[in-house]
């Protein structure tokens, strides 16, 4: 029953008492509407119920209710409806939009103000769909769409919601090279020389050239950091003297190792082996360098495919 | 003849098989066609004659 005007001394009938009943637990009957719709003075106590598949308004004007009216407002259909401030203001601490079901109370605090309570206050109404859903919030609560298998959730402001999943970046992926010879090297008596490597086992990253400087592996773009670094130096056969492998930095010695050559006979290889960790940024070159004193010239073991052969190898940690 | 065998026969009291390094005496060959050069001369006596410090340009 709407909002009706007493008088003194009237007198009410069964049926206008069971209707104001109804209507103050909030039941009784409801106006359907099925379009977007203008709430009017009639409407002051009543129920007005929406029922559109589309996305509806219920706009709220001044000058029609009074401090003390209430309109409770359904929404029975799938789309949206909201409760939009017409001329007058309306204010809420939940949402002004109701989905499917949802309904709340309008109610005016003067002719130009209403509070509207919206039954399904934030945070009751999930806004999750699908398995791997998660709860994500721009302006209103709203869904972030499970990704795709293996991406991880990564921040990003440009995106409606803050948040997207994208690709790990790095990650699991591999970087670094392994090189070997194809050829021995002539290392001349007592001389630092760098060792060069001819053939790549392999180079995931673009950290060698087996023509240009190939002595040298060169940390490339996006892969500043740490790296594991391995080398073999194989020395032909020799009785006399050290035998040492060094890596240099950007053409100085950065560490080294070596062997006493007196007391481990000269029958076959000597083999010098180098590990450490080294940090490297873009451009920085690593090379690895062979110093003997056998007391005349001595060769490096370079044929690719010896298990034996020597081989100098960089592989990508972390920044 | 080589770098280090020029040096021995400038100062013949070191021997082809000691470490050159010890004796402060730094060879250095880049691989880059240019060959060997002196890097770092710490001997007690001067770089012989003919000979320089440095990487030829």
């Amino acid at each position: 029953m709407a909002k009706q005007t007493f008088t003194t001394g009237q007198v009410l009938t069964a049926a206008q008492m069971t209707s104001l009943q109804q209507t103050a637990m909030l039941g009784g009957d409801a106006s359907v509407k099925v379009a977007s719709y203008t709430l009017v003075a009639a409407d002051a106590g009543t129920t007005v119920a929406m029922n559109s598949a589309s996305t509806t308004t219920i706009t709220v004007n001044t000058g029609l209710f009074s401090a003390g009216d209430t309109v409770f407002i359904q929404n029975r259909g799938a789309g949206v409806c909201t409760v939009t401030a017409g001329t007058a203001t309306v204010a809420c601490a939940g949402s002004l939009a109701l989905p499917q079901n949802d309904a709340g109370i309008l109610y005016f605090t003067s002719a130009s103000a209403a509070t509207f309570y919206d039954f399904i206050q934030v945070g009751a109404a999930s806004p999750l769909t699908t398995k791997g859903d998660l709860y994500g919030f721009s302006t209103s609560d709203a869904r972030i769409p499970i990704g795709t298998n293996g991406h991880v959730l990564t921040a990003d402001s440009t995106e409606s919601l803050g948040l997207k999943w994208a690709a790990a970046a790095g990650g699991s992926s591999f970087s670094g090279a392994r090189l070997t010879k194809s050829v021995g090297q002539t290392l001349t008596n007592n001389t630092d020389t760098m060792i060069t490597w001819d053939v790549e086992t392999f180079d995931v990253g673009g950290y060698h050239d087996n023509v240009t400087n190939n002595t040298r592996i060169t940390i490339p773009a996006g892969k500043a950091g740490y790296y594991q670094v391995s080398a073999i130096l194989s020395y032909a056969a020799g009785g006399t003297g050290q035998r040492i492998i060094q890596l240099a930095k950007n053409g100085a010695t950065f560490s080294y190792n070596l062997i006493v050559e007196n007391g481990l006979g000269g029958g076959g290889y000597q083999t010098v082996t180098f590990a450490d960790i080294v940090y490297g940024a873009v451009g920085d070159y690593f090379e690895i360098a062979g110093l003997h004193s056998q007391g005349i010239n001595l060769n490096i073991i370079g044929n690719n495919g010896d298990p034996g052969a020597s081989f100098f190898a960089m592989s990508f940690i972390g920044a | 003849m080589e770098l280090w065998e020029k040096i021995i026969e400038e100062y013949p009291e070191i021997k082809a098989t000691d470490n050159f390094r010890d004796l402060g005496i730094w060879l250095r060959d880049d691989a880059d066609g240019v060959g060997a050069y002196i890097k770092k001369w710490e001997y007690s006596k001067p770089i012989p004659d003919g000979l320089t410090l440095g990487k030829p340009e």
